[in-house]
């Protein structure tokens, strides 16, 4: 399978000013495929850690299908050494009164890329939560496409990016809640943090609502670390450099927070500071 | 205790402190009034060791100690403690995590039970929700005065020797401006701390009766003096800074 020109980018000139809507149905080589299929009425907590080390441009595809009344805590761990380049795939199929806790925890790549298809059947939860960071002059990115195709389904997703000196981050989150999704409801929120110079973070949250008694909720917000913040915990006692870590960890802690376990989150403490 | 001898400073090219003079010993209330713009914030965060104000001029001491090339951190550390105008947001950071940090950075001590008890306790005397502890420093939600609040009861558990308050009685209403002249007075009580006071207004001086005033327009020390100052800017109002 031939990889299309969608995927061959060059750092500093991103495809972020594409839509999910060209990220989907294309093709790409795919040279791991696994599948995640939750029978009715379980519940399960899992944890995914991505260490790759496939060199070149290679895909990876999971598929995770939630069979009615079925609950997955799904926490993805993706720590990728400087100079890999990778896409990771997830199509999820959540039926009817599923719920997926979706936590995607993703550093590091000169190119890192996570694809995310959702569809969503009725009284269905997708409650998506994570960090995207890169600090070693490459580009994370978290690209979702969440399709509410029936009524009374929620969709939250709570995504902070970081990019460190040289480096990017790019989200796009898309919801559609299409003519018959009545009563659901929709929320993505981004925010990003610019720790070096020269790093960028792109964001482009998007909700589409095709019909009536909708409640939805879209925010986005990018900062730098600013002197004023620096000097803010600096004028209390804090050296600059631990007045810096202290507002980076606290920011990230936003999300890295919201993990059950404290194992979980030391381990992913550990690999975002 | 804060000797400032000659002072001038820039931010960027533009000089917004000329030939400043002041004396502030253990134990005095000192008052720096001005209109807004008379460089207030800017004397405020030179002392504190803001690094974007450049000190062009003159000499800094405290305690005995020169301290111009000290940076902000460690000024805080010998016991200089400015209030922040504007304080800024720290996504992530809760008000408690916060103090926590800062005490134990400053100190080297653990922050105790006892004295998250203490902050506990300030909180409710300053009438600010049970929650406030877990909130975001400064967030967007916060208004004005629960930041000005907040910048108290950093000082209260700090117990810096010198407090510099920029504009605290700013966005206060009556009884929070109560509760905050309660803590300063408790605060000035202790042995050896001073406090400076940069207020636009003189309902303040009423409360705290400073020792010494300062009047500071277009960046300049215009007059100086003590009680007889005080009652004539009592009087007058805000005629003085025109």
């Amino acid at each position: 399978m031939a990889i299309n020109s969608f995927l061959k980018v060059e750092r500093g000139d991103p495809d972020w000013q594409f839509s999910p809507e060209q990220y989907f149905g294309k093709e790409v080589k795919i040279i791991d495929a696994s599948n995640i299929e939750m029978a009715r009425n379980h519940k399960e907590q899992m944890v995914l850690r991505q260490n790759p080390t496939d060199k070149g441009l290679v895909a990876k595809h999971i598929r995770i299908e939630l069979k009615e009344s079925s609950e997955l805590d799904l926490i993805i761990i993706n720590d990728l050494d400087s100079h890999l380049q990778q896409i990771f795939l997830y199509d999820i199929i959540l039926n009817e009164g599923s719920n997926i806790n979706f936590g995607i925890f993703a550093q590091g790549g000169k190119f890192n890329k996570h694809i995310i298809q959702v569809a969503q059947h009725s009284g269905s939860g997708f409650n998506a939560f994570g960090l995207i960071s890169n600090s070693n002059g490459g580009d994370t990115e978290l690209i979702t496409k969440t399709i509410h195709q029936h009524p009374y389904s929620k969709s939250r997703q709570l995504i902070l990016g970081r990019a460190g000196p040289r480096s990017q981050t790019v989200f796009q989150g898309m919801v559609i809640l299409n003519e018959n999704s009545t009563g659901g409801e929709a929320s993505v929120e981004n925010m990003n943090l610019i720790t070096g110079p020269k790093g960028r973070c792109f964001s482009k949250p998007e909700i589409y609502t095709n019909c009536d008694g909708i409640k939805s909720n879209i925010g986005s917000i990018t900062e730098n670390i600013s002197d004023e913040k620096i000097y803010y915990l600096q004028a209390r006692g804090l050296e600059p450099k631990l007045a810096a870590n202290t507002i980076i960890s606290s920011f990230q802690n936003q999300v890295i927070d919201l993990l059950q376990f404290d194992d979980l989150k030391a381990e992913v403490q550990q690999i975002f500071n | 205790m804060l000797k400032i001898k000659n002072v001038s400073a820039l931010i960027d090219t533009s000089e917004v402190l000329k030939n400043i003079n002041l004396e502030i010993k253990p134990n005095e209330i000192h008052a720096i009034l001005g209109p807004k713009g008379s460089g207030k914030s800017a004397l405020a965060h030179l002392i504190q060791g803001n690094h974007l104000i450049s000190q062009t001029e003159g000499t800094i001491s405290f305690n005995n100690k020169n301290i111009n090339k000290l940076p902000a951190h460690k000024r805080s550390r010998l016991g200089i403690f400015a209030s922040f105008q504007y304080p800024v947001e720290i996504e992530g950071l809760t008000n408690l995590e916060m103090i926590r940090a800062t005490f134990e950075n400053k100190t080297g001590g653990k922050f105790t039970s006892t004295l998250e008890e203490s902050y506990r306790r300030l909180v409710a005397v300053l009438g600010l929700r049970n929650d406030f502890p877990d909130d975001m420093v400064n967030n967007i939600d916060s208004s004005p005065d629960e930041c000005k609040k907040n910048e108290i009861i950093q000082m209260a558990l700090l117990q810096p020797d010198l407090v510099i308050l920029d504009e605290i009685d700013v966005d206060l209403d009556k009884t929070a401006l109560e509760a905050i002249v309660l803590i300063l007075k408790e605060y000035i009580n202790n042995k050896g701390k001073s406090l400076i006071v940069m207020t636009q207004n003189t309902d303040l001086l009423d409360q705290i009766l400073p020792d010494r005033i300062h009047i500071l327009v277009n960046g300049e020390i215009r007059e100086q003096g003590g009680v007889e100052l005080y009652k004539r800017i009592i009087e007058d109002g805000d005629k003085q800074f025109s």
